[in-house]
C-alpha cells in the first residue's frame, strides 16, 4: 500500500490513542476511543510490516514476485 | 453501571456473524424493519413538530442543511489527497460521510431516552433535510454540473427525492405533523414497540456489518482511520452548530450524531446509478462496516459523555 495512506492512519490511531486516553484518565469519558485508536494503530503497522517485503521483492529484480504483485 | 440494550444486540449479530453462528433471518427482515424505523421516526417528528414547532424551525433547517453541504467538502480532499483515491470513489465516500444513518439516529434516541435526557422532537425533520445536500455536493465533486457531466438530471432527481428513505420519513413526518394527537391511534405499533424492533434491527444489522468488513482488505489502514477520523469531525461540527443554533443538550447530542453518521440506505442507491464506475463495496463497506459499529459502540457514547461534560443536563 502507498506509504501516504499508511502514513495518515498511524497518525490517526496515535491521535485517537492520545485523546482516547487523555479523555479517560480524567474521567470524561470511557476507554472506547483509545481502544479504537489501539486497533487502528495495529492495523497500520501490520499492513506496514505485511507490505516490507514485497517492496524488497521488487528492488531484487524478483520477475516472479513483480508479476504477482502486477495480478493483484 | 448503565447497560445499553441496542448495542449489545448489535453486537450479538456481529459476533454471531464472525464466529460463523447458524443465525438466520428471512430474507425480507431487514427491509421490513427499515421501513418501520423510518415511518416511526418521521412520524414521532411529525407529531412533536405540530405540538411544538414554530418559525425558528425554518431557520434551525436552514443552518442544519449548511452543515451537509459542509461535510463532503472536508471529506473530499481526505480521501483525494491522503486517501489517494480516484475522483468518483472519493466523491461518493465523501457523499455517504456528508448524509446521515436514520439507524444511527434510532440508536442515539434510544439511548437519549435511556439517559432521560430531553431532545427537540422534532428533529426528525433535520433528518430527513440531511440526507439529500451531500448527495448534490457529492456528485458535483464527482463530475461538475455542467453539460459535460453526463448525467441524466431526471433520473438523478427522481433517485433523490424517491427515495424510500426521503419518501417514507418525509411522508409520514406529514402525516404526523397533520394528525397531531390524532396519530395517537397507531402509536403503539411505532412508539410502544420502536426499542424492541429496534434491536432486531441491530441484531441484524451487526451480522450485515460484520460481513462487509472483508470489503476493505486492501485499503483496510487508510479506510478504517477514514471512517473513525471523519465521524469525529462530523460530530465535533455537528456539536458546535447545535450549541450555536441553541439547542437543548439532546438536541446537540442527536445533531453530533447525525454530523459523525454515514449513510448506508439512500445514498448508495443514488450512488450506483449516478456513477456506475465508483467503487460502491468500498463506500458501504465503511459506513457500515466500520462507521455504524464504531457509533453505536463508541461513538455515541463518547458524544454524550463529552457534550454532558460542557453543556451538564439540567
Amino acid at each position: 500500500m502507498n506509504s501516504i495512506p499508511l502514513m495518515f492512519s498511524t497518525v490517526t490511531g496515535l491521535f485517537l490513542t492520545a485523546v482516547g486516553a487523555a479523555l479517560a484518565s480524567s474521567g470524561i469519558a470511557g476507554w472506547g476511543l483509545f481502544t479504537v485508536g489501539l486497533g487502528i494503530l495495529t492495523v497500520a503497522f501490520v499492513s506496514r510490516a505485511t507490505a516490507s517485503p514485497r517492496l524488497i521483492s521488487l528492488n531484487l529484480n524478483n520477475t516472479d514476485g513483480a508479476a504477482r504483485l502486477q495480478q493483484r | 453501571m448503565h447497560f445499553d440494550v441496542a448495542p449489545a444486540f448489535f453486537l450479538l449479530g456481529a459476533l454471531a456473524a464472525l464466529v460463523k453462528a447458524d443465525l438466520k433471518f428471512p430474507p425480507s427482515l431487514y427491509q421490513s424493519l427499515t421501513l418501520f424505523l423510518l415511518v416511526a421516526i418521521g412520524l414521532k417528528g411529525g407529531v412533536a413538530l405540530a405540538a411544538h414547532g414554530n418559525s425558528d424551525v425554518i431557520w434551525e433547517a436552514l443552518a442544519v442543511v449548511s452543515l451537509g453541504v459542509v461535510l463532503p467538502l472536508l471529506a473530499f480532499p481526505l480521501l483525494r489527497k491522503l486517501g489517494q483515491l480516484g475522483k468518483e470513489d472519493a466523491a461518493s465516500i465523501a457523499a455517504h460521510y456528508g448524509s446521515v444513518s436514520v439507524g444511527t439516529y434510532a440508536v442515539a434516541v434510544a439511548m437519549l431516552e435511556a439517559f432521560n435526557i430531553s431532545y427537540e422532537a422534532y428533529f426528525p425533520l433535520f433528518v430527513v433535510l440531511l440526507e439529500m445536500p451531500a448527495i448534490v455536493v457529492g456528485l458535483a465533486l464527482a463530475r461538475g454540473t455542467g453539460k459535460d457531466s453526463g448525467y441524466n438530471y431526471r433520473e438523478l432527481l427522481h433517485e433523490i427525492f424517491c427515495n424510500q428513505g426521503i419518501v417514507l420519513m418525509s411522508g409520514a413526518l406529514l402525516i404526523g405533523y397533520l394528525a397531531g394527537p390524532g396519530a395517537d391511534s397507531v402509536m403503539p405499533l411505532f412508539g410502544g414497540m420502536f426499542h424492541g424492533l429496534l434491536a432486531l434491527f441491530l441484531l441484524q444489522l451487526g451480522v450485515v456489518a460484520a460481513s462487509r468488513l472483508a470489503e476493505i482488505r486492501l485499503n483496510a489502514p487508510f479506510v478504517t482511520a477514514f471512517a473513525v477520523l471523519m465521524p469525529l469531525i462530523g460530530a465535533t461540527l455537528g456539536a458546535l452548530l447545535g450549541e450555536f443554533i441553541g439547542f437543548s443538550v439532546g438536541g446537540v447530542i442527536l445533531l453530533a450524531v447525525l454530523g459523525g453518521s454515514a449513510s448506508y440506505i439512500a445514498v448508495p442507491a443514488v450512488m450506483q446509478s449516478a456513477l456506475p464506475d465508483a467503487n460502491h463495496s468500498l463506500s458501504i463497506a465503511a459506513s457500515l462496516g466500520v462507521t455504524f459499529p464504531f457509533n453505536v459502540l463508541v461513538g455515541i457514547p463518547l458524544y454524550i459523555a463529552v457534550i454532558t461534560y460542557f453543556k451538564p443536563v439540567t
